[in-house]
């Protein structure tokens, strides 16, 4: 019998034939490596480690341990090798960072179209934006265009002077109108979670997990929705009077409030061309992999959490902070839920990912023991 | 490519290998001279799965714990074929001029 099938007849033992010690002292090395490379590959190389062991041996070996920890130190560095365990991670997060990125700068420049545009042919003049708004979203461009490479410095540095310029705006508004950090704390969490995910994205590139059926899709759709309030202006029948003020009708004769985001004039354009683009950003999503599918969402949920609790549980601070002067400032209760809101909401929905594919996979390892059981089985009757 | 990752594709060229057999059969065909531990085992394997030239053929479960075998994609069988090709030119260069060495005078090899 060769060493192999000796090893393979009592290879990866159990606990039972395998000193104990050794196996704990394997697991401690072990729990060195990052999460992911350990969930996917823990296991096995506990067994590998177990079988490649001498009978009796209670210590791991000195090249054993030094190969051990050289790995899993080099995996912490971001070192190749932790692939496809934090594949699925890393692909989100790249998504995830493009899809926001995009709509950072999709959703101002939509405003700023329309706005130019209605002021252009109401006035014949040009509203003035102030050099904030323009670097902020000169930065969420450049971000956004170097999501689709591999610049992972560049697109997360965009990302986060992006981001540091929707909170210093937020914070330099508090004292005068808390209202408005209040009303505008979604896009805060929606531009830092963008940032983070750019940050944490690696190598790894949206348009790449998004493959390119996808990413064209992706691509038309944050096209159209930049132009929608454009062509809405454009169509529209503006009837400026001498004093000044004038009035507008959206094409189609239907003016509708604005679905997604508030500008000059939406009309029937903006009620069928908007939905159907968010329609079909929706089915793209939707026909991914499972495991990127869950993390997107655990990425988007407190930016959603925000956006859905905050409006109606701070409505009475938002309706009674204007009737002062100075207006009322938040307290530490609310600081603290606006501020925990989104760490507990993205916390529990990591660990409701974690726990599902936890959950699937040792399914998977059921039955497929169930499966080489009944296999067992029948082989005798055959 | 570097060599452990060239071993063990050419350990799994032969049939679906689990963690354990790649190890020896690495040592084996390399005649005892590479010995791959566990770490970098694993690290090479993840990093070749990513890659696509490897892929898990199937799992099982051998007393309560987890034994994965992995086999060779087409993309890897062609990687192994093109840098086995890339290896030997470089081989039949090396000896090429080692022939001719020989043969040049003042060399004290002739």
């Amino acid at each position: 019998m060769s060493e192999l099938e000796a090893h393979g007849s009592a290879d990866q033992s159990g606990p039972d034939e395998t000193d104990h010690r050794l196996e704990r002292r394997y697991e401690r090395l072990l729990a060195l490596f990052p999460a992911g490379h350990r969930a996917e590959y823990g296991d096995e190389m506990l067994g590998v480690l177990l079988t490649a062991a001498r009978p009796g041996q209670r210590f791991p070996g000195l090249r054993e341990t030094a190969d051990l920890v050289g790995c899993a130190v080099w995996m912490r560095l971001g070192g190749r090798g932790g692939g496809v365990a934090d594949g699925r991670r890393a692909g989100a997060a790249a998504v995830y960072g493009l899809l926001a990125a995009l709509a950072m700068v999709v959703f101002p420049l939509r405003d700023i179209g329309s706005e130019l545009l209605w002021s252009w042919r109401m006035w014949g003049e040009q509203l003035a934006y102030s050099p904030g708004v323009w670097a902020s979203l000169a930065a969420w461009s450049v971000a956004a265009a170097a999501a689709f490479t591999r610049f992972r410095a560049v697109a997360a540095l965009a990302a986060w002077a992006g981001a540091l310029y929707q909170v210093a705006r937020m914070a330099r508004a508090y004292f005068e109108s808390p209202g408005y950090l209040v009303q505008s704390w979604w896009v805060a969490v929606f531009a830092v979670s963008a940032a983070l995910a750019l940050t944490a994205r690696g190598s790894a590139r949206g348009q790449s997990v998004l493959g390119t059926r996808r990413t064209a899709v992706v691509a038309v759709a944050a096209a159209t929705l930049t132009v929608v309030p454009t062509a809405e202006m454009l169509l529209a029948t503006i009837e400026p009077r001498p004093d000044g003020f004038g009035s507008s009708h959206a094409w189609g004769g239907i003016s509708v409030d604005g679905m997604f985001g508030s500008y000059s004039v939406e009309g029937v354009i903006s009620m069928v061309v908007d939905p159907l683009c968010v329609l079909a950003l929706l089915a793209c999503l939707s026909g991914m992999a499972s495991g990127i599918r869950r993390r997107l969402a655990a990425m988007v949920m407190p930016t959603l959490a925000v956006a859905a609790t905050v409006p109606p549980l701070f409505n009475g601070f938002l309706m009674s902070t204007v009737r002062f002067d100075p207006p009322v400032l938040l307290s530490a209760g609310e600081w603290l839920y606006l501020v925990g809101l989104p760490l507990v909401t993205f916390l529990l929905g990591a660990l409701l990912v974690e726990r599902a594919e936890r959950h699937a996979y040792l399914i998977g390892l059921g039955r497929a023991a169930e499966r080489e059981a009944r296999l067992r089985q029948a082989e005798p009757s055959a | 490519m570097g060599e452990p990752a060239f071993l063990i594709l050419t350990a799994l060229a032969a049939e679906p290998k689990h963690g354990y057999a790649v190890i020896e059969d690495v040592r084996e065909i390399s005649e005892g001279r590479v010995r791959l531990h566990t770490g970098t085992l694993y690290s090479v394997l993840d990093r070749l799965r990513e890659g696509g030239l490897i892929a898990v053929d199937r799992e099982e479960i051998v007393r309560s714990r987890l034994r994965r075998y992995y086999r060779l994609t087409g993309a890897g069988q062609q990687r192994l074929a093109e840098e086995s090709e890339r290896l030997r030119r470089n081989a039949d260069a090396a000896a090429a001029r080692l022939a001719a060495l020989r043969f040049l005078p003042g060399t004290g090899a002739a």
